[in-house]
């Protein structure tokens, strides 16, 4: 493994034995902790808003929808805050930042060639200040640190394309401003009783990932992805990274505008977890409609796409009774000639649909995704599969105030050149444990169910992890 | 229906305890023992050291306006933990106590934890626009910014859509102000301190206040941890000194944490010493 230090499966072993063993009893799980920004600034747990972080529930989802904004509040907690004409500053930098620090610490693989064993350092970490200006300006930045980060080179797309590892230090996936059009005002008046209650229009600009509205979101998963591998001299890709199907490119041999390679695995469209754009949504009673430009469909933004890649997004919440909650949403996005495939440009057009229903202490959520490019040159239209289908579905359940069990299933339909393309089928199991609201070890075990092959989506049987999330 | 905590007598503890400090301190002959309690208008030459402030403040009556607006704040917001029938089932209410208390409220039980009425009585409105204006640290967020007007419309909603019942408007806890004798001193809290063991609050708490029982269920039978009195940012009923002295006369319904109003019927300068020895362990 390139970034991680290689030793031998015994000492896996031994890291795994220790984390399981030796650190649970150790560490007592602590109650209530106020943790990152919002949790401090309202002086609430995580919990409140999170199933698990990063998991949003009803309550955070409606927070969320506000403009991090407490629904029907002008802004929840202006204790902590100094107010200057009509702009609030926050006067405890810690109710506005937060960090996040997510990894595999252990990581196994077996099944494929060769098995290999390795410790890592944790893949990922994240900066946040997040809150609000006024009632209705709120803004989202983040920044981070990325290791072990695949981005394509520029290839001919044939052989899987090449890539080369990377760190990175700068913008996060997400960094924007969002307006409240129409922000919630302490005037009452009988007219506003009339019809269904409005939220919004919120607009919001910069980097966004608009999928944070829709039903199964990108950016949260409970389930992080397993990194990917790429020879570090030859620029081959060894393994896929293994993340949430639905969500993902799917085309073997698809290149950026610019003809670079796109990983198969790799979120993309509507679904990237963070693009240039802008985007608009607003609630109308239970409805919720969505629409936006996005630039390019690629997370870095590097994309030189003149054109913009729109999207609409429909989405129903229900519930509120019986700790019962759910919602379902539908997806059309178009991709603008944002992609390449040999020498030509095309059209990428994706739809689909998401839904989640929460249960008491269960949390189920899936998408499912179809994408199909169109525009090929008649020589890769005939070896080139231009439509694809990928499916993720995970539940989520709390064992304890302190476990958390998970188990997803991804489908993908891959499209792409014939003789290169391979299909995938993986069931994930994992365990988490939370020994404060704030920290949790997890364990993991993702199960090619499907064909064991050379190909890089499918050349392993087990891909075993432990790791970490820390927020703070 | 109502879970009514135990009252225990506590008058045997009280006396002895009396009796020692009666004698090195004059202070509770300075007590006013008049009934001022039910209408803080009272014409005593006393009225410093007791005042009813309970009692004596306004809150708006409830009106059909109010609780429209209310309503439709409740179904933008409180809903998603209180549920839309008031049931305590809202979406996300199982996540904030998975296992363990609290949850949100039951509206429709009538059992309510943060009142200044007596243990199995229903709280006055205004103590439901406490709770939502200060929020309870941990589980619900301050609503303060709903404006007075706000929440006073949410509050009305609550108790017309799911308590169904007339509020109380007064109490007859007797509410001694934080003034004068009642203030803190270290002499109080060291009483508070020996008050503390005669009245068994370590049997829950511990002996150090840190919160002893692990094997206490609330009225849902769920668990719930006695709270670690030396940290004031675990309380959910307020901190002020006067929360603190409010919490222990009236207990919280639902929870094991019983009222010692009877206990300290008519020695109320005792209570003060218990909460002056809960602010020593927070070092305040
Ligand atoms: C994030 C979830 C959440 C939201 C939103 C919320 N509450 Fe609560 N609320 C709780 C929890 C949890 C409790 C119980 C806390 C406890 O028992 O310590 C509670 C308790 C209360 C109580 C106190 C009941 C008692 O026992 O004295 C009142 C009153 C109340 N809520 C009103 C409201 C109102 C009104 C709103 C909306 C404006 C609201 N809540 C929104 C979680 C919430
Ligand atoms: C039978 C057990 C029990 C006894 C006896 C008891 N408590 Fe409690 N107390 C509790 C529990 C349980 C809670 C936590 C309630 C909750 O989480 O809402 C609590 C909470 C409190 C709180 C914090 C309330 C808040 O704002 O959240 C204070 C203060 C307190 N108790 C003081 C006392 C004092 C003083 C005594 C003795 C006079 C006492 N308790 C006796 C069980 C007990």
């Amino acid at each position: 493994m390139q970034n991680g230090l290689k030793v031998n499966t015994l000492t896996i072993h031994l890291i795994f034995f220790i984390m399981t063993g030796f650190i649970i009893p150790v560490f007592q799980p602590a109650s209530v902790e106020a943790i990152p920004a919002f949790a401090r600034k309202y002086d609430m747990s995580c919990t409140s808003c999170h199933t698990k972080p990063p998991r949003l529930n009803a309550f955070g989802e409606a927070f969320h929808m506000a403009g991090y904004q407490i629904p029907q509040t002008q802004e929840g907690e202006l204790r902590k805050k100094r107010q200057i004409g009509r702009i609030h500053s926050e006067t405890e930098l810690m109710n506005i930042f937060a960090m996040r620090t997510t990894g595999n610490i252990a990581e196994s693989v077996s099944g494929g060639k060769p098995p290999e064993s390795n410790i890592a350092f944790p893949r990922e970490i994240e900066l946040y200040f997040a809150g609000s200006f006024t009632n209705n300006i709120s803004y989202f930045f983040n920044l981070s640190h990325e290791s072990r980060r695949i981005s394509g080179l520029a290839s001919d797309g044939h052989n899987h394309g090449h890539f080369e590892e990377t760190s990175e230090f700068g913008l996060g996936k997400e960094f924007f401003l969002m307006f409240n059009l129409r922000p919630s005002d302490s005037e009452f008046s009988h007219k506003k009783m009339k019809g269904p209650m409005v939220m919004g229009p919120m607009i919001m600009v910069g980097k966004i990932d608009p999928s944070t509205n829709f039903s199964y979101s990108s950016n949260r998963q409970l389930i992080l992805d397993s990194p990917g591998q790429v020879n570090r001299e030859s620029g081959q890709m060894q393994r896929f990274t293994l993340s949430p199907y639905a969500f993902s490119a799917k085309f073997f041999g698809v290149q950026t505008g610019e003809g670079k390679a796109i990983e198969v695995t790799k979120a993309v469209l509507y679904n990237t977890t963070g693009s240039y754009g802008i985007d608009s949504h607003a609630m109308i009673g239970g409805l919720m409609l969505q629409a936006g430009l996005m630039q390019g469909i690629l997370t870095n933004g590097s994309d030189v796409n003149e054109k913009k890649d729109p999207y609409l997004m429909a989405r129903i919440n229900f519930g509120g009774t019986h700790y019962f909650s759910g919602s379902v949403s539908g997806l059309v996005n178009w991709g603008n000639d944002t992609a390449r495939v040999g020498t030509q440009l095309v059209d990428w057009f994706r739809y689909g649909f998401a839904g989640n229903i929460k249960y008491k202490l269960l949390d189920i959520y899936g998408a499912i995704i179809w994408d199909t490019l169109s525009g090929l040159s008649a020589s890769d239209a005939a070896q080139f599969d231009d439509s694809a289908m990928g499916l993720t579905i995970e539940g989520d359940f709390l064992l304890t105030d302190y476990d958390l069990i998970s188990l997803r299933y991804d489908h993908m339909d891959a499209g792409g050149y014939r003789h290169e393309k391979a299909d995938g089928r993986v069931i994930t199991l994992q365990l988490r444990r939370y020994f404060r609201d704030n920290f949790a070890l997890f364990l993991k075990d993702s199960i090619n169910v499907g064909r064991v092959s050379r190909n890089p989506l499918q050349n392993y049987r087990h891909l075993i992890a432990a790791g970490i999330d820390f927020d703070f | 229906m109502n879970f009514k905590s135990k009252k225990i007598d506590y008058s045997l503890a009280l006396i002895l305890t009396a009796s020692i400090f009666m004698t090195t301190d004059g202070r509770t002959q300075e007590m006013d023992h008049s009934t001022m309690e039910e209408h803080g208008s009272s014409p005593s030459e006393k009225k410093p050291l007791m005042e009813t402030p309970v009692n004596g403040e306004v809150v708006k009556p409830i009106d059909d306006m109010a609780v429209m607006r209310g309503e439709m704040i409740y179904k933008m917001s409180c809903f998603l933990c209180h549920g839309k029938n008031g049931e305590g089932d809202g979406p996300a209410s199982r996540f904030i106590g998975p296992y363990s208390h609290p949850r949100p409220n039951r509206f429709t039980s009538g059992v309510f934890k943060f009142r200044s009425t007596e243990s199995g009585e229903l709280p006055m409105l205004k103590d439901l626009m406490r709770t939502i204006r200060e929020g309870i640290p941990g589980y619900m967020p301050s609503f303060r910014n709903l404006g007075e007007d706000g929440i006073h419309a949410v509050a009305s909603y609550i108790a017309k859509a799911f308590i169904r019942e007339e509020l109380p408007t007064s109490t007859t806890i007797k509410y001694v102000k934080h003034v004068g004798p009642y203030t803190y001193s270290a002499k109080s809290a060291w009483r508070g301190g020996i008050l503390y063991n005669i009245m068994k609050c370590n049997e829950c708490h511990g002996a150090d206040g840190k919160g002893g029982r692990t094997d206490l269920k609330d009225e849902r039978k769920i668990l719930i941890h006695p709270v670690d009195l030396t940290r004031q940012e675990t309380f959910g009923n307020g901190t002020r000194h006067e929360d603190i002295y409010r919490t222990i006369m009236t207990g919280l319904d639902g929870t094991p944490m019983p009222g010692y109003n009877d206990a300290f019927r008519g020695e109320e300068d005792s209570a003060w010493d218990l909460v002056h020895f809960i602010l020593s362990l927070q070092g305040r």
